[in-house]
């Protein structure tokens, strides 16, 4: 009878990475407590009176388009949502095998990366749904379309930045997220075009990180509480 | 370092900690501390030359419809508060985003309250049902009524003061939420009826939600505890009552007081009590007049105008789309950004690869990604 009485939880993340040299840091900490993020995510909702019913996370992992026809790096690399915790050894060993590597100049192919998060096969049932892109980064973006002449760029990829604020949506247009149940948070500098999208898209917070330095100022536990507190 | 958001000087940055999907912190001006929080939806077009012109005017609507009603509803609040509802300071935008400002509160909280002796209890209860009955009369509607959103002090000569707080997420009787999403409210004081609406369920959400929560909030401060029922069975107060069953409120021994709670614990809100009603059945059986509950009446049928909302923006700074000054900030930006050439000179030195040799097996679980 109480389980008829819950108020439950969809929850999908998107982890887009920047997997260029310098992050070796934040991906370390990712690495390190990936085991461990559902019990830990389930636990702090739990504290608050919420209830997960189900957890999904999928990965895309960044560098730069350019750079790829130099370093022999994949510049974007994508996988399907993994359940949680049924697939948790699983997720572990995916983020596992990224491995932090070129990048060439500074700016990197995020857009794009966040692009490919925004049209995930969100799930599109339950009693509330929580559609979560995290970005890690210390890097700021090139334009969008920056790297289309390189072989393997996406057709169909969001032609400038006005249309990827399309495919995100607002208020009174939605894009491919559902807009009550979307969330960005964003590990990244404060510079262009991490900062351009903290000013204009709604559903945004920000936490400004210094830009070349891995994000080693985050802890895990700011991430868990972060996540946790936009459910 | 500090940083200055609409005049008010934020020493450490807004946080996103226990506030849901809000950001929120303190800032001083005029001498005095403020609680600020910052909204993240909806969220004004600064970088216009980043957006289509479909994208921006779609905005500008969606902002202005925002700016004024929440006017208005403040401005209601205002004029509904007997002191004890936290008004609304100030309400603004600073380049992108909207924040409100209102008084920094601080005092004792719910768990200090519950050790009161059973007469400062009642008057409590007093203050607390003439502020949510002066809300309601002004057609408005808390929301989030629970204990965290209560705030209790003891002044120097003995009187007791209890502040509600986290009130601008209040709604408009007239204007009740459509999306279910939107209740996100602590699900231990859910009124039977929100739980259906978050259902999909055709209910529409009045002041009763208010009266539900603030019944098992005077339980809790009169016995230090929630009114009991079969936990094995039932998580939550109003799944017992959506099955048909009661709660066991005999913890409360006084019968008035049981009378009273039991009327605002009533499962169908047609038939639970109203706070005017809980506020006149305290009052005259504890007839006890207090210096913080005024007794005069207070005209609740004034709503702030079109007109007077539009004149209150301009004071603001905000303008309807193609009218007026635009934001600083924002004629900042459009300098700042403008074609590819935007990012020259931001590109640092080269990344150092890793040292070769270093093992790459992502073709397990990642794909190159393809075509979208």
């Amino acid at each position: 009878m109480a389980a008829n009485y819950d108020i439950t939880y969809n929850v999908d993340m998107v982890f887009v990475i920047d997997t260029t040299g310098s992050m070796r840091p934040v991906l370390d900490l990712v690495k390190n407590n990936a085991l461990n993020f559902y019990n830990d995510v389930t636990q702090k909702m739990s504290m608050k009176g919420k209830t997960i019913n189900q957890l999904r996370i999928r990965v895309v992992a960044f560098k730069d388009y350019k750079a790829s026809l130099t370093d022999g790096q994949k510049p974007m690399l994508v996988t399907d949502f993994f359940q949680l915790p049924a697939q948790n050894a699983d997720f572990q060993r995916c983020i596992n095998s990224l491995q932090p590597k070129g990048g060439g100049d500074e700016p990197e192919d995020g857009l794009e990366a966040l692009a490919y998060a925004i049209k995930s096969n969100w799930e599109t049932t339950g009693m509330k749904r929580r559609q979560i892109i995290v970005v890690w980064t210390d890097a700021s973006t090139h334009e969008i379309g920056f790297g289309r002449e390189t072989p393997g760029y996406p057709a169909n990829m969001a032609r400038d930045f006005g249309e990827l604020t399309e495919w995100w949506g607002d208020g009174q247009m939605a894009g491919y997220m559902d807009q009550s149940a979307k969330r960005l948070l964003l590990f990244a500098p404060d510079v262009p075009y991490w900062s351009t999208i903290s000013d204009n898209w709604d559903n945004v917070i920000h936490f400004p990180s210094r830009a070349g330095e891995g994000l080693q100022e985050v802890d895990y536990s700011q991430i868990v509480d972060t996540i946790s507190n936009s459910i | 370092m500090s940083e200055m958001i609409g005049g008010y000087e934020v020493k450490e940055p807004l946080s996103n900690k226990n506030a849901g999907f809000s950001k929120w912190g303190f800032g001083e001006k005029d001498g005095k501390t403020w609680f600020l929080k910052e909204f993240l939806s909806p969220v004004y077009p600064v970088n216009r030359g980043e957006m289509t012109e479909k994208s921006m005017q779609r905005k500008l609507t969606q902002c202005h419809e925002y700016e004024i009603d929440k006017i208005r509803l403040f401005s209601q609040l205002g004029r509904a508060s007997d002191g004890n509802l936290l008004r609304i300071h100030e309400f603004f935008r600073y380049g992108s985003k909207y924040y409100i400002a209102t008084e920094a509160v601080t005092g004792k909280t719910f768990q200090d309250a519950v050790q009161l002796p059973e007469e400062k209890k009642i008057l409590v209860l007093k203050i607390l049902a003439h502020s949510m009955a002066s809300l309601h009369q002004a057609g408005l509607v808390h929301g989030d009524i629970k204990p965290d959103n209560l705030i209790f002090r003891e002044t120097k000569n003995g009187n007791i003061s209890a502040k509600i707080i986290d009130i601008d997420g209040c709604f408009s009787v007239s204007a009740p939420p459509t999306d279910p999403d939107s209740m996100n409210g602590d699900q231990l004081y859910l009124a039977p009826e929100t739980f259906q609406f978050i259902l999909e369920q055709p209910v529409k959400l009045t002041e009763k939600i208010d009266v539900f929560a603030m019944g098992l909030v005077f339980f809790q401060l009169l016995t230090g505890d929630m009114p009991a029922f079969p936990s094995d069975d039932y998580k939550y107060p109003f799944s017992v009552l959506l099955d048909g069953k009661a709660l066991d409120l005999s913890a409360v021994k006084n019968e008035t007081l049981q009378e009273i709670i039991a009327g605002m614990l009533a499962a169908d809100p047609v038939h639970r009590t109203s706070m005017q009603q809980v506020y006149e059945t305290l009052s005259a059986a504890w007839p006890v007049k207090t210096a913080r509950v005024s007794t005069g009446p207070v005209d609740w049928t004034r709503t702030e105008s079109y007109e007077d909302a539009q004149r209150r923006l301009r004071r603001m700074g905000s303008f309807p789309p193609g009218a007026g000054p635009v934001d600083p900030r924002a004629a900042a930006y459009a300098g700042s950004l403008g074609g590819s050439g935007a990012l020259k000179g931001r590109m640092g030195p080269a990344r150092s690869a890793p040292g070769a040799g270093a093992a790459e097996d992502t073709d397990e679980f990642f794909s190159a990604a393809g075509d979208l």
